[in-house]
């Protein structure tokens, strides 16, 4: 019964992330293939993204596959997220507040052998809502012409992802991806007569990724992990659908019916993740993570600004009191801070993202293995100068780590 | 509980989704990499030429238009009008003393030409009755035979201003005289009596000089302001001085038309061989002409307007106008009529449909420096000729609205002069 309740429950959620209006409206979704997914499982999005060396048995790590060799034999893992972001956008003339509603993800995990454990999951990969009205003159005269261009969609991450012991200390982790999904692109050209463009531009690829975990000897009470991941470079092929139209004299003149277009593939580069994790006196787990990515050797172009490589530095600090008494001493405390430089370089200006992030992780059952987490962080995006967009977010994540027992049929709540 | 959980998830979702709604930031070039661009192409080459229409329906205007006028370019404009007559009255008292005859000419205040000169018109007679051969129209080419006798002449100097200025032309007496014996002794009873009996007449202005053209108004039906033969009798009474009568033979509208003769003999629009002649604007001074009436008519083809198919995978065409300008100088006696139609003609020069209107701009900067010339909208027209699968060869005609009753005229630059050019603006838009 409980099995396919969680099935039934389960699609949904595969269905609602799927095909949910996901809405994103970020200026800055516009390039490549939009806003990167920020928000990570369990308490990671309040540790500031970080986790690449985190050991944890009862909570999935997305960062790193490794760790799933470390979750318990007769034990499963499910993770869901959502996340709602208020921001305030600025141009230097105008400012706007746009409150988005992200689902963040949804994942299981369970152990295959004691020292094997496997994991699938679907993320939104990336998110794309934008609604910009571009000026531009029309050649050959004094007159211009507005656009308005609307983008939606985005892509998804179905993973497959493995974790093995391979030894005491070291823990090696492999991680299959299937990328893909839709990104809109419409386009109203405001003029007489009245043209409407809409593509879409649907992109698949495979990524791969491979990880370790490698724990140090224990120090003055404080044991330390290092992990490391890497992903591959690889490409994302991309074809386009085309309609377009225009409207003259009251009737609509088809411009392009279903015209199929190649897409550039997109390049997703060479991404290298390094962290350090300690877990002192049991009470303090904190995280030191480094993540780069190489966008300057893909050839992914845009006539507005040049990608450039990327570099993520994030700490994160979680505490749990020791035992002691009331409801407050089972609760973790949570504190990150993350800067991302960001991929782009437009107007000679890195668009770069700042971030702080407290949070909460509440625990749903005696044996401390499911956990509400809740995050709100504030930061930054972009800059006001050379006629760029600042973005300023308020962000509040809420996912629920819970450990399930298919296995035992048993029930924990 | 642990559905009910992610079922509250969800139902959060669904609150949250709706009230959302996307904002539109104004954003410059640097931000956002588009390729969608606009440009104005003016560079087409126009092929100008003018042409004469075959022959124009010039019955059922309601005009009669008389006069003659001579023009450089254009050369000598005559009209003639062909007139049908219906008498009002079939009975007449007994008594009736007949007095005179005559024709009035009632002006509709259309005028073309020099008015300050003075002008003959004579009557004559129509020996046929007056009805198209075939069809329901009679033409500007058409005749019918008449006699060489004039039944009466008036020369006068116009005042075409006023509806209620009219002309009176004093006709032969005895013809009068015969009509009204003819209505008294009943031999005529009804209008087909009178039709077979009374053909009609034509009104035919002196040639001799170049003076004006006039338009005259008439109407179905006895009432003021009208042009009407009429003849004048008494009834004589005893104590009664007020005691003239008249009867109207009022102008049958239908059958009225205007012959308008085109005589361009020594001008360079002599050689109309057919409608289907076209005289390239470069024999004529780079100007194009267009004259009501006559169906002299200004013509101009864009050759290549197909390539602009050619011109981008992902473009289309957005919009498209024409712009021209009258000649300067041309129009300062005669003032420039607010629109031209425009037709679509074939390669032989059949019109094929009416297009829309060319508007005239007129921005007057200063007391030397105006800007005056017509637009007129081709989006439809480039939409049909870039979606014809086989090659239209189309080209465009300008008119007069009303180019069945007028013999306006207007002298257009083709794409010789840089300033006064003829040309074809589309908007194009890549993506």
């Amino acid at each position: 019964m409980m099995l396919k309740k969680s099935i039934i429950t389960i699609f949904l959620l595969i269905n609602t992330i799927l095909w949910a209006q996901n809405d994103t409206s970020s200026p800055y979704s516009l390039y490549g293939l939009g806003l990167e997914n920020k928000t990570s499982f369990g308490g990671f999005t309040a540790m500031g993204n970080t986790g690449v060396a985190q050991i944890t048995t009862f909570q999935i790590n997305n960062f790193n596959p490794a760790n799933l060799s470390n979750i318990p034999l007769n034990s499963f893992l499910y993770e869901i997220g959502i996340n709602g972001t208020y921001s305030s956008i600025k141009t230097s003339d105008i400012s706007q507040n746009t409150f988005d509603f992200n689902f963040s993800h949804l994942a299981i995990a369970f152990p295959v052998i004691k020292t094997w454990g496997m994991s699938v999951g679907l993320i939104p990969y990336s998110k794309v809502g934008y609604n910009i009205d571009l000026k531009k003159p029309i050649e050959g005269s004094t007159s211009t012409f507005n656009t308005r261009i609307i983008g939606s969609g985005g892509l998804n991450n179905l993973y497959w992802a493995n974790g093995m012991k391979i030894h005491e200390k070291i823990s090696l982790g492999i991680e299959l991806s299937f990328l893909f999904g839709t990104i809109d692109e419409e386009n109203w050209i405001l003029t007489d007569p009245l043209v409407n463009i809409l593509d879409h531009n649907y992109y698949n690829g495979l990524k791969f990724k491979t990880g370790i975990h490698y724990t140090l000897p224990d120090l003055a009470n404080t044991k330390t992990t290092l992990g490391v991941t890497f992903e591959a470079p690889t490409k994302l092929k991309g074809t386009q659908t085309r309609n377009s139209y225009k409207t003259i004299g009251g009737y609509q003149i088809d411009i392009d019916k279903d015209t199929e277009n190649n897409l550039d593939d997109f390049e997703l580069p060479l991404t290298i993740s390094i962290g350090v994790s300690s877990k002192i006196n049991k009470n303090i787990i904190s995280n030191f993570d480094y993540k780069k990515l190489w966008w300057e050797n893909t050839n992914n172009y845009n006539n507005s600004g040049n990608y450039t490589n990327q570099s993520i530095y994030a700490f994160g600090i979680e505490y749990k009191p020791s035992k002691g008494y009331g409801f407050s001493s089972l609760m973790k405390y949570r504190l990150g801070l993350n800067y991302n430089t960001g991929f782009l370089n437009i107007s000679n200006q890195k668009i770069d993202t700042y971030s702080i992030s407290i949070g909460l992780g509440i625990p749903m059952s005696k044996q401390n293995a499911s956990n509400l987490n809740i995050s709100y962080s504030i930061g930054k995006e972009g800059t006001l100068s050379n006629s760029l967009i600042e973005e300023n977010f308020h962000k509040l994540t809420l996912n629920l780590s819970f450990m399930g027992d298919w296995f035992r049929k048993q029930k924990i709540f | 509980m642990r559905n009910s959980f992610i079922l509250l998830f969800l139902s959060f979702i669904v609150l949250i989704s709706c009230d959302d709604d996307l904002k539109t930031y104004p954003v410059g070039e640097d931000f956002i990499d588009s390729n969608i661009s606009i440009k104005v192409i003016d560079s087409f080459s126009l092929k100008c030429g003018t042409f004469m229409l075959d022959s124009i329906v010039t019955s059922n205007t309601g005009r009669i238009l008389l006069g003659s006028v001579i023009d450089n370019n254009l050369g000598q404009t005559t009209s003639q009008s062909y007139l049908k007559l219906k008498n009002t009255l079939f009975d007449i008292d007994t008594n009736a003393k007949y007095d005179s005859i005559g024709f009035v000419l009632n002006y509709d205040t259309y005028y073309y030409g020099d008015t300050t000169v003075a002008q003959t018109y004579k009557i004559h007679r129509v020996r046929k009755i007056i009805e198209p051969d075939e069809g329901l129209g009679l033409y500007n080419t058409s005749n019918f035979p008449y006699d060489s006798e004039v039944l009466g002449e008036l020369t006068f100097t116009p005042k075409p201003h006023k509806t209620s200025d009219s002309l009176y032309i004093p006709l032969n007496f005895n013809l009068g005289e015969e009509i009204f014996d003819k209505l008294k002794d009943n031999e005529i009873n009804n209008f087909d009596d009178f039709e077979q009996y009374f053909n009609g007449i034509t009104i035919i202005p002196d040639t001799s000089t170049n003076n004006h053209i006039l338009g005259f108004q008439f109407k179905n039906y006895t009432s003021n302001n009208n042009s009407s033969m009429r003849i004048y009798y008494t009834i004589p009474d005893d104590d009664n001085e007020n005691n003239d009568s008249f009867i109207d033979f009022n102008i049958v509208e239908e059958y009225q038309f205007n012959h308008i003769e085109s005589n361009r003999l020594n001008t360079q629009l002599e050689n109309f061989e057919t409608s289907e002649t076209i005289i390239s604007s470069s024999y004529t001074n780079n100007i194009i002409y267009t004259q009501g009436g006559t169906g002299i008519s200004a013509r101009v083809e864009i050759p290549y307007l197909k390539n602009l198919n050619k011109l981008s995978e992902n473009g289309t065409v957005l919009d498209g106008k024409l712009l021209f300008y009258p000649l300067k100088g041309s129009y300062d006696n005669n003032p420039l009529e607010e629109s031209l139609m425009v037709y679509v003609v074939d390669h032989k020069n059949r019109i094929i449909k009416e297009l829309g209107e060319a508007v005239l701009t007129n921005n007057k900067y200063d007391e030397f420096n105006e800007d005056t010339y017509y637009t007129v909208d081709l989006t439809l027209y480039i939409e049909e000729i870039l979606s014809a699968t086989y090659t239209l060869n189309y080209a465009l005609m300008f008119q007069f609205p009303d180019y069945k009753n007028t013999v306006d005229k207007i002298f257009i630059e083709d794409s010789n002069v840089e300033e006064f050019k003829m040309k074809l603006q589309v908007s194009y838009l890549t993506y």
